[in-house]
């Protein structure tokens, strides 16, 4: 056996009856067997993306503060409070960003880097409905391209917003109860599980 | 009642559409967009209910949800408002308050003790003789009362659903929709609540030819249009509370709306007056007519008389007449009546007596209204009467102010419009239409458009200042609209006059009241109870200053009125607190466990595996051969940093300046009190890199612990609570070297990992962290692994451990491995006054080192002497005693049992419970009352199972 990396919600996605494909160490689903449905979701209405094969480094200390404007390749920074940040990371660029934030970090006092990738849920909430089905579960605020932490459906997350939808990561033991409640609060509005093809067609 | 035989074009009812409902056990045909009240009454019923204390029939009244009369069960819920609730197909609607039933009612014989229940009654009767008050006091329950919760119905669901908007209008009628756009088209996000499952307010069940009807039309599309207009219909705003945050309850769901600005446009509320028997069925206020008509297409009567006091009710006659009503007589409390008017002219073309300074007197009839007395409004000259089987009210109403009330506002008493007026808003309210007194037909609809624009002022960047000047000049040149009469109460007649209709108060009873003192209008509504009924005074608070203003020869403003508070409507407790989110937490490895058909139970919000056969089976396997346990659910926090050890010495009990590099340490953690509260193990994994693990339930508190003691401080550490980043395992039994050398090329001997060992490597290709420590009593090795390889490692762990018979253990093998072994759960076997000496953890306690939490304390506890200690146990004859139970001495408690399982391995019910000092030694017998037997038991002061941990050494 060779070791296979998935997410906290695979169990529940081969319950959907997704379809899985093998992607730089983890197992992906690409589709919930109806790819044009899963597309008309994330146009018209809303979808449900898990995302739990994203990389995540946490940065932690001094250094926060520099880290806005360094540019790591496949990753996007999110600062949480002054001394703490996470960089989202596509699974392939993930070694490489570590090493390059590696050796940013070497010599800088009290400042640490942590890979938590394994510790983290993130799912995407796409679609004109998003906010309708998310208003169900927190009264956060975010504006476009913003992101905050909140309570979404009593489990704390980051919340990220694009002109698309939500992001959210949260710890990875609640992958499968934030799944039933993203499902279950946007079932009046039509929602489903959407894979990749979805997202890249 | 029957249902037109053409419905009205502006009917909300498809009749092509069929429903069928059931009512007491009958049969209703109902048809699509019905309410249950419409279509009873389209089916003949007109008694929905009988009244809270006397028991009187009552039928249809307001028919915008607010009046207590058609109050009703519907499936299973108690209280629904039968005329706002739409019909769905089955469900099943009861009665309440009546035995057997609305039409025949046996507590109607309360009527003939009235004279037991004057005002106040319940403070003045039924008191004495005092053994008799349990009596009374069951039957006044049985008889006074609204409906019952049965107990039976399954719970329903709940909602929460967070909203924002830059301007919410509460109210979907013409002025409320004329604020919406205006504010929207000011660019501001709107949310419009709307109370009916409509739009459109008192002008969309107008007659359809006419003007009011049309211009909503046309409005309602142009709201529709505008996409930053959310419309919330069905949706009531009960509360506007500070930081002009809304709460509205839709249907099931309670929305939260915070606003930046809000404008009230809830028009008015409807009521009735005060004349003699002015509760029968067959009596209804005018609007309620209206949407009978002209929304369900029902007639409500075949020959009614109209009585009024303002322009809209000849247009509810108008209506009538329309619809096929013989109108007997139109009597107007006002000196004269507007010849010019379109209504008019069609009541007169028809024949219709129109009656200026006339009012009702009184109303005849036993079950439902038979004729009415009309008489003139100064109270002398001649009455009439005649014969009715409707009287219709409408003679103005009340401006909905309650919520800006809510918001700071007071109302203001309008002499000449004899209504209160809300003024002094709180800041960024706003009132519009009916609500704010305005009640011409175009200026209601140039009033909202300045309440919007005024409220979207500042929000977008264009300054609406001129067109809102310009909107109220044109409002100022329009002619100022009277509803109200001067009173609400008739000048005499016979019957009983109902102020209160919800809580049976009469003119009679109010006046009592006044006359014992109450005078003072909240006092009065303590103490008579009158507006303290299911719609909150929304029926007769207006009558009730009437009376006191007049008995009391006060004027209004002087009188006053009582202050509105959330909710404004009753709303059940479900709403109110919507749905709470529990959520749980599933392990890396939670599908293998369910795959094995584990009994999984919730721990600490965990899901976890209990067991997977049984304990006698799984605790063989891990003594004789090998077992696997999830251990994922331990908290782990990553220590890093040059100034970990300082911390560690800090929070812990123990010392850490000597722990090398790949062991690890049993550690305890105590509060500042001494108390000891988490513990766990902590491994040097590197110089400046420390991996400590806490009880399951305790690492967010020790986290906290940490940093918290952090704070303000030099210290270089970085703590990371990496629960959810790792999984975990724990394979134990004496083939576990065996198992885990099949995966690893780690040097998996006891010189180079012994026990209390850790290491770092890989396992079947996946980067691990192993400790050597034994939990559970047997050779053991904790493997944590990122999380997302939780499937992985289950999968080749059991894989590997198939030639050795290896099996999944659960919790409750392991609380008995564990307590075998004596090993304590903090928490469990501690508890809130529990300090380390006292739990057999004085070796733990490093008095040589500099400083740490709790020292102080533990010292002082030391010196006085510990009193009671923690000890094992076996029971004589194999009892388990129950958790908790206590140790007893000559009659008195002296401990509590902390744990206690029956160890199938050792065929003995063990456990460990506190003990007096003087009596923990090996072999001291205890009593035990447990499920009140009594249980002797030996104490035992060292480890069930392999007292020197030979096997966990290995
Ligand atoms: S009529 Fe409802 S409280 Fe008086």
């Amino acid at each position: 056996m060779t070791p296979v990396k998935r997410s906290s919600v695979h169990h529940v996605q081969a319950h959907h009856h997704a379809r899985f494909v093998e992607r730089n160490g983890w197992e992906i689903a690409t589709s919930y067997g109806d790819v044009a449905a899963e597309k008309t979701a994330i146009q018209n209405g809303v979808a449900l993306v898990d995302l739990g094969w994203l990389g995540k480094l946490e940065c932690k200390g001094e250094w926060v503060a520099s880290l806005e404007s360094q540019p790591v390749e496949g990753a996007t920074f999110k600062k949480l409070i002054p001394t703490h940040g996470m960089w989202i990371v596509q699974p392939e660029a993930l070694d490489a960003a570590e090493k390059k934030l590696e050796s940013a970090l070497s010599g800088k006092s009290k400042s640490y880097l942590i890979n938590s990738s394994s510790a983290y849920a993130s799912f995407d909430l796409l679609g004109p409905k998003a906010a309708d089905v998310l208003c169900k579960l927190s009264s956060v605020q975010v504006a476009v391209g913003a992101h905050t932490q909140a309570t979404v459906g009593g489990v704390h997350c980051l919340v990220i917003r694009s002109e698309h939808g939500f992001q959210f990561h949260f710890g990875r033991e609640f992958g499968e109860c934030m799944w039933e409640f993203f499902m279950d609060a946007g079932m009046e509005f039509g929602i489903r599980p959407a894979g990749l093809d979805a997202l890249a067609s | 009642m029957s249902r037109l035989s053409t419905p009205p074009s502006s009917t909300l009812v498809n009749r092509s559409k069929p429903l069928v409902f059931e009512y007491n056990g009958r049969r209703i045909d109902a048809c699509e967009g019905d309410t249950v009240a419409s279509a009873l009454m389209a089916s003949g019923v007109d008694i929905l209910s009988r009244s809270f204390k006397y028991h009187r029939p009552r039928g249809h009244l307001c028919g915008e949800g607010h009046c207590p009369n058609c109050m009703m069960n519907v499936d299973g819920s108690p209280n629904v408002r039968i005329c706002s609730e739409k019909v769905c197909n089955g469900m099943v609607v009861k009665h309440q308050n009546a035995i057997p039933s609305p039409e025949f009612d046996l507590l109607a014989i309360t009527q003939k003790f009235d004279f037991l229940m004057p005002a106040g009654f319940y403070y003045k009767i039924f008191h004495k003789p005092r053994f008799m008050w349990p009596v009374f006091e069951h039957f006044i329950r049985k008889v006074a009362g609204l409906g019952v919760v049965d107990g039976k119905t399954p719970p329903y669901r709940y909602e929460r659903q967070h909203l924002r908007a830059d301007v919410v209008v509460v109210g979907g009628g013409p002025s409320g929709l004329s604020a919406a756009l205006g504010a929207a088209e000011a660019g501001a996000s709107v949310t419009l609540v709307e109370q009916d499952s409509f739009l459109g307010g008192h002008f969309r069940f107008q007659n359809p030819e006419s003007s009011g009807f049309k211009k909503v039309l046309e409005l309602e599309k142009q709201v529709r249009a505008k996409s930053n207009i959310r419309v919330l219909t069905g949706a009531v705003a009960f509360g506007l509370y500070e930081g002009n945050m809304l709460g509205v309850v839709q249907g099931r769901r309670t929305v939260r709306i915070r606003a930046k600005r809000v404008v009230v446009a809830s028009g008015i509320l409807e009521r009735p007056f005060v004349f003699g028997n002015n509760d029968l069925p067959g009596i209804m206020l005018g609007r309620a007519v209206q949407r009978l008509l002209n929304l369900y297409g029902v007639q409500p009567g075949k020959r009614a008389v109209v009585v009024g006091s303002n322009d809209r009710a000849l247009d509810v006659a108008a209506d009538l007449l329309h619809a096929g009503v013989e109108v007997a007589a139109y009597a107007d409390q006002r000196e004269r009546i507007n010849d010019s008017l379109e209504s008019v002219k069609l009541l007169k073309s028809k024949g219709v007596a129109l009656l200026p300074a006339t009012t009702a007197v009184s109303a005849d009839g036993k079950m439902h209204i038979r004729s009415v007395t009309l008489g003139p409004v100064a109270g002398r000259g001649e009455n009439i009467r005649l014969d009715c089987d409707l009287l219709v009210l409408s003679v103005g109403g009340d401006p909905a102010i309650h919520l800006v009330q809510q918001g700071g506002a007071r109302g203001f008493f309008e002499e000449h419009r004899v209504e209160f007026i809300a003024k002094r808003l709180g800041e960024g309210h706003f009132v519009a239409g009916d609500s704010n007194g305005v009640h011409h037909e175009d200026s209601i609809l140039l009033d909202g458009r300045r309440a919007g624009l005024a409220a979207a002022q500042g929000l977008g960047s264009v300054d609406h200042a001129a067109e809102i000047a310009d909107l109220e000049s044109r409002l100022s040149a329009n002619p100022a609209v009277v509803l109200n009469p001067k009173t609400m109460v008739a000048p005499d007649g016979s019957g009983k006059r109902f102020v209160c209709v919800c809580e049976d108060v009469t003119e009679k009873d109010v006046c009592d009241a006044i006359r014992e003192g109450f005078d003072g209008i909240e006092t009065l509504k303590r103490y008579s109870t009158v507006s303290m009924g299911p719609c909150q005074g929304k029926m007769c608070q207006m009558s009730a200053i009437g009376i006191c203003a007049r008995e009391t020869n006060r004027t209004i403003e002087e009188t006053g009125s009582t202050v509105s508070r959330p909710p404004f409507i009753p709303i059940t407790l479900g709403a109110l607190t919507g749905r709470n989110y529990h959520p749980h937490k599933t392990v890396p490895t939670h599908s293998r466990h369910a795959a094995l058909n584990a009994k999984v139970i919730s721990l600490g919000d965990w899901l976890r595996p209990e067991m997977y056969s049984n304990p006698a089976e799984e605790s063989r396997a891990v003594h004789e051969r090998v077992g696997l346990i999830d251990v994922s659910t331990l908290g782990r926090i990553d220590l890093r940093g040059t100034d970990v050890v300082k911390l560690l010495d800090k929070v812990y009990i123990n010392s850490w300046g000597n722990l090398k590099v790949g062991r690890t340490r049993y550690g305890v953690m105590c509060d500042d009190t001494g108390i000891v509260f988490d513990d766990g193990t902590c491994a040097r994994l590197g110089d400046q890199h420390y991996f400590m693990t806490t009880t399951t339930s305790g690492v967010d508190g020790v986290y906290q612990w940490l940093t918290s003691w952090m704070a303000g401080t030099s210290l270089d550490v970085c703590v990371t609570n990496v629960t959810s980043g790792y999984g975990g395992v724990n394979i134990a039994g004496p083939r576990a070297k065996e198992v885990l050398g099949k995966l690893t090329s780690l040097n998996l001997d006891s010189k180079e990992f012994p026990y209390m060992g850790c290491v770092q490597g890989q396992v079947a290709g996946v980067p691990c962290i192993l400790f050597r420590i034994g939990f559970v009593g047997e050779l053991g090795y904790e493997v944590h692994f990122p999380s997302f390889y939780g499937e992985y490692m289950w999968d080749v762990i059991m894989d590997a451990g198939k030639e050795f018979d290896i099996r999944p253990f659960g919790v409750e093998t392991q609380r008995i491995l564990r307590l075998q072994k004596s090993h304590i759960i903090i928490g469990q076997d501690t508890d809130a006054i529990t300090n380390p000496l006292e739990a057999n953890l004085a070796w733990a306690v490093k008095f040589d080192k500099p400083d740490f939490i709790g020292r102080r304390a533990i010292f002082e506890a030391k010196k006085q002497g510990i009193k009671k200690s923690l000890v094992g146990f076996v029971t004589r004859h194999g009892e388990v005693p129950e958790e908790g139970t206590q140790v007893m001495e000559n009659g008195y408690s002296v401990g509590r049992v902390t744990s206690a399982r029956f160890s199938p391995h050792l065929n003995k019910s063990i456990g460990l419970a506190w003990v007096p000092t003087a009596r923990a030694k090996d072999g001291q017998p205890i009593l035990i009352r447990s499920k009140g037997e009594w249980v002797i038991a030996d104490v035992v002061t060292h480890p069930f199972y392999d007292p020197e941990g030979a096997r966990m050494k290995g």
